[in-house]
């Protein structure tokens, strides 16, 4: 699905909507070095190389695919 | 002193041979696990801390829904030229963590963490150890190559766990933990469920043309249960805190979606620690949820976040606002308590104005979105419809633990998702666990020690040392990190375990 400025937006049908509430006050973000995870770019992920991978995959192999009930 | 979360995740792993028929799933853990044997099997885990009737309201159950079943399998392996220790195969690793067969499925439980970085290291060296143990296997056999997945169902009715642990008081009353969490629970999938192809319920009835948010809400049956195979609860009641009984309690969570985001993982442990926090502290917001049980299913098919829950009190709210209420007395109350806590608020917040808003940005940190980004993309090329099975067998395939198939492992190589820590710390967690938790303690004791451990488990370590009987290092009651330290040093500096009492 394309936005108005012609980029594809996969999200673009789902629905938007106002906060619901009051978020109250927001904690300040973290510094680089605060000890907390960091947080790497991801790129855009690559649609025609996913789709290669995913073309490969056995259309079939779910309705195979049997397991015992686990915890 | 407040009692430190740790906190760790135990993952059953789905296990298959492409192309086999008749696959055997107890023989084939079994051997998956003792794949990753570089010696001969050693039997050294102690199951005496275990009881599974024991239950956290104060009563001790006479059976399990699941006891007649396992009575059934057990009959049908006691035919079988091993005995029940050696089909479970239960491994202590170098890093603290046990490795084994659990309900015929290869299980990875992490050593006890304190960090959310260390957490997301060990659940994904976790991945990596089950696949190196597949690549042996894989080597040794002629045919049927062995496959693995992290994932929680089968599509035809069979789901399999991913258990999140944490370590807390025994002061506070199971009421309080019930009221408090459930909401929490109920509607954490909006940003930790893995997404799923198909409806479908306990050993039945599976249905396509759906996608839905999380893996395991359509298993669960109930809202507070001790059994954990057949009426699923939504918090389970299990009693077992492996650590001082008089002190602690181990809230063990088994409605959560095996997540292949670290992103994922690490926001639905941080959030959970950030609302027992609360609990703990009184400071919980009130929501009454009039069915626990309808609504994690109901949120789970709603992904427009839009569905408002029925609530006793006639204020019926969306996922979204609840876990708002949740976030605002969060961010008021624990603001400042620690750079974990601060980076947990502000991604909280963070996810939850994205998933109400432009989702794109959550591809590679939120499993069901990155899947649904990727089925739809599929689609999209293909032309299809949610009723075809190729997107269950895409769906599968997501959480295929092989860097060369599977799809999210795919992304992440691609860099397309959001890392949260570096390969070399994951590399790290295969070999040795948290400096700071009796997790990375019985991880040294193996690495240093393995000839003279006499039985393992997760709360002492018995050395065959003794003179007339094993010594025994306790742990039940080791979760300060400066204790931990010193008994690291000690280890690590030990020429034999005696030594260790020596000093």
């Amino acid at each position: 699905m394309l936005d108005s400025n012609g980029v594809d937006e996969p999200f673009a049908h789902f629905e938007r909507r106002e906060r619901p509430i009051d978020p109250g006050p927001r904690p300040p973000a973290p510094k680089e070095d605060s000890g907390g995870p960091k947080r790497p770019d991801a790129g855009s992920p690559n649609k025609d190389d996913m789709l290669k991978r995913m073309r490969k995959v056995d259309p079939k192999q779910a309705e195979r695919y049997r397991q015992r009930t686990g915890e | 002193m407040p009692t430190p979360h740790l906190f760790g995740i135990e993952t059953e792993y789905g296990i298959t041979r492409e192309g086999m028929p008749d696959l055997d799933p107890v023989v084939e853990s079994m051997e998956l696990v003792r794949a990753y044997l570089t010696q001969p099997f050693e039997q050294s885990w102690d199951y005496s801390g275990e009881d599974p009737h024991e239950d956290q309201r104060g009563f001790r159950v006479s059976s399990l829904q699941q006891d007649r079943e396992e009575d059934q399998f057990a009959e049908l392996d006691s035919h079988r030229p091993f005995s029940f220790r050696e089909m479970k195969s239960d491994l202590v690793l170098t890093n603290g963590a046990r490795f084994y067969n659990d309900h015929t499925h290869p299980e990875y439980s992490t050593p006890e963490c304190r960090s959310l970085v260390d957490l997301v290291a060990h659940d994904r060296a976790g991945e990596r150890i089950i696949f190196r143990a597949a690549q042996k296997r894989n080597q040794a056999l002629q045919s049927y190559p062995v496959k693995l997945y992290k994932n929680n169902t089968d599509f035809h009715g069979h789901s399999y766990g991913c258990h999140d642990n944490y370590l807390m008081s025994r002061d506070t009353p199971f009421e309080d933990l019930a009221s408090g969490l459930i909401p929490f629970l109920v509607t954490r999938q909006v940003f930790a469920g893995a997404g799923k192809v198909g409806v479908e319920a306990q050993e039945r009835d599976y249905v396509s043309g759906v996608f839905q948010m999380s893996q395991r809400a359509d298993f669960m049956e109930t809202q507070c249960s001790v059994d954990t195979m057949h009426d699923r609860p939504i918090l389970n009641t299990r009693d077992e805190p492996h650590a001082n009984r008089e002190k602690y309690r181990r809230l063990h969570l088994i409605l959560g979606d095996a997540n292949m985001c670290e992103y994922a993982t690490a926001l639905k442990v941080g959030t959970t620690r950030v609302v027992l926090e609360m609990i703990e502290r009184g400071i919980c917001p009130s929501v009454d949820l009039a069915d626990p049980v309808s609504a994690i299913k109901a949120v789970s098919l709603d992904l427009t976040l839009t569905a408002v829950l029925p609530c006793t009190s006639g204020t019926d709210l969306s996922a979204l606002d609840i876990q708002r209420r949740y976030v605002d007395a969060a961010a008021k109350a624990l603001i400042g308590t620690d750079a974990e806590t601060d980076w947990v608020l502000t991604e909280w917040q963070d996810v939850l104005d994205q998933l109400a808003g432009d989702r794109s940005a959550l591809v590679g940190s939120v499993d069901w979105v990155t899947k649904q980004w990727l089925l739809e993309t599929f689609m999209e090329s293909e032309h299809l419809e949610w009723s075809d099975p190729w997107l269950a067998s895409l769906d599968l395939e997501y959480h295929n633990i092989d860097p060369n198939a599977g799809l999210f492992l795919s992304l992440e190589a691609a860099g397309n998702t959001r890392r949260l820590c570096e390969d070399s710390e994951i590399e790290s967690a295969i070999h040795a666990g948290p400096s700071d938790t009796r997790g990375g303690i019985r991880g040294l004791c193996v690495s240093r020690f393995r000839d003279r451990i006499h039985s393992v488990q997760w709360e002492r370590v018995l050395f065959k040392d003794g003179l007339i009987k094993p010594k025994t290092l306790e742990m039940g009651d080791l979760f300060d990190p400066d204790q931990v330290g010193v008994l690291r040093e000690v280890l690590e500096q030990a020429s034999s375990p005696s030594a260790v009492w020596d000093k």
